[in-house]
């Protein structure tokens, strides 16, 4: 008598507290949300259950919100820039093996092709590694520097394209620059003095940079590179030589 | 206690106007254009370093999963069709990531898929022992919000992602059924096996949620 008294009692405990999310909510019928209440009468342990149950629904929709550390947004920059090298360095090997025929039998075609449209040269420009400077005190920023590697100027369909590689010296947090292009009588600019490119630059890789210029390359250009940093514009102009006469 | 059937009209314009200008950023960001990027991070990373947080209860692992969540939605953003609102989408995409590196820990650990599996459908009855804090680290308002989340922490990762999702992230069933990809009536009856689960861990602090 005592245990089935006792199974009986446990199996309504069962059921009660299926109740629970439900009457919290108040999606119960009321014969059904009577029964509970009368349940939760009668038992004790049932009701204390309820009881935490309800509070614990509180508190969690006041758990505090955690602030999102300052430096995430670089991180992911700098995920998707490591991801773009790796990329380019898993693309070569598998050319080579997987590709070296195909490759091979299209290269004639395509070399015919290059010499009568396209030709590339060395553009001559002087390496430069100038400091960023803030725009209005003028102070260098520290430690942080944009690099020319390389250079180069090509010639096609479409024009002259002078493609710069820049990288960013002593620090390892991606930044966004913009670049605009001054005071040169072919560069073509575009409209609405936008930037001629923007992205962002890494120290971990050299970032090539098309600049379309005119029919003649000039023989100097102004490469103005800006970013923003903390909401303040931090910005430097670089002269660059491109040899032209 | 909030009606999760009923959101006010004024909720709802907001989200409207929300998920327009979500398509307008989404759409220069399938173009490459990683101002747009940048935007789209900076209106979510907050939300979703919060909810890999509760879901995690470590600093480091939720930078981890924040940021592995955005590399996979820089390089799969041109497979977002829009049948599920981009936030569904943004969410599913760090409940994977979560659930993807909770799958790698235990295998590291020799775990087979199948307790994972049997984690996932029994609920409660596997917890991992997790010491309780002893009485003397207990202070008044920080400390019932760490013992939420320790106890957090002791559910299967399924139950976890669901009760910080509908309980801190304030996800509707009926989001959640989305985010999680199955019927609503699942989400409902899984939740509530969670919810108890969660209390039963609470248990030997009871008289702290006691009035």
């Amino acid at each position: 008598m005592k245990s089935a008294g006792r199974t009986s009692k446990t199996v309504r405990c069962e059921q009660a507290k299926e109740l629970f999310s439900d009457s919290v909510e108040h999606q119960l019928s009321t014969p059904l949300s009577l029964k509970l209440e009368q349940h939760l009468d009668q038992c004790e342990g049932c009701r204390q259950s309820y009881l935490t149950f309800e509070r614990l629904w509180l508190d969690l929709s006041k758990m505090p919100t955690v602030a999102a550390p300052g430096n995430l947004l670089a991180r992911v920059w700098r995920r998707v820039d490591e991801q773009a090298v790796a990329r380019r360095r898993s693309w070569r090997p598998e050319m080579v093996w997987r590709g070296a025929l195909a490759f091979s039998a299209a290269a004639a075609l395509l070399l015919i092709t290059m010499f009568s449209a396209t030709h590339t040269e060395h553009a001559g420009l002087v390496p430069f590694a100038g400091l960023l400077r803030h725009t209005r005190s003028n102070a260098p920023v520290p430690n942080v520097q944009v690099e020319l590697v390389s250079n180069r100027l090509e010639t096609g369909p479409s024009g002259r394209v002078l493609v710069v590689g820049l990288r960013l010296v002593n620090t390892l947090v991606p930044e966004r620059v913009n670049i605009y292009v001054r005071n040169q009588a072919n560069l073509t600019m575009p409209p609405g003095d936008s930037p001629v490119w923007h992205g962002y630059l890494t120290s971990r890789s050299v970032t090539e940079i098309p600049l379309s210029v005119g029919e003649k390359a000039p023989n100097l250009i102004a490469v103005y590179v800006s970013w923003n940093a903390g909401g303040r514009l931090q910005s430097n102009t670089f002269l660059i030589s491109t040899g032209s006469q | 206690m909030p009606n999760r059937f009923q959101s006010p009209g004024d909720e709802r314009s907001s989200v409207k106007g929300r998920n327009e200008l979500d398509s307008e950023i989404l759409q220069r960001c399938r173009q490459g254009d990683r101002d747009a990027f940048d935007q789209l991070f900076r209106r979510y990373q907050q939300s979703i370093y919060n909810f890999a947080y509760r879901l995690t209860g470590d600093a480091d692992e939720a930078s981890d999963i924040t940021s592995d969540a955005f590399l996979r939605v820089f390089n799969a953003i041109n497979t977002f069709r829009g049948d599920a609102s981009f936030t569904t989408w943004l969410f599913r995409i760090v409940t994977n990531v979560f659930l993807d590196e909770k799958k790698r820990q235990r295998v590291r650990a020799h775990s087979s898929l199948d307790e994972y599996q049997s984690d996932v459908e029994s609920g409660y009855e596997r917890q991992v022992t997790d010491p309780s804090p002893t009485p003397s680290e207990i202070v008044e308002s920080e400390e019932r919000s760490e013992l939420i989340q320790n106890a957090i922490n002791q559910l299967p990762e399924y139950q976890r992602v669901m009760v910080v999702l509908f309980h801190i992230e304030g996800k509707s069933y009926e989001e959640i059924s989305h985010i999680m990809q199955m019927p609503i009536g699942t989400v409902k009856s899984r939740l509530n096996r969670a919810r108890l689960a969660l209390r039963e861990i609470m248990e030997p602090q009871k008289e702290l949620f006691l009035p």
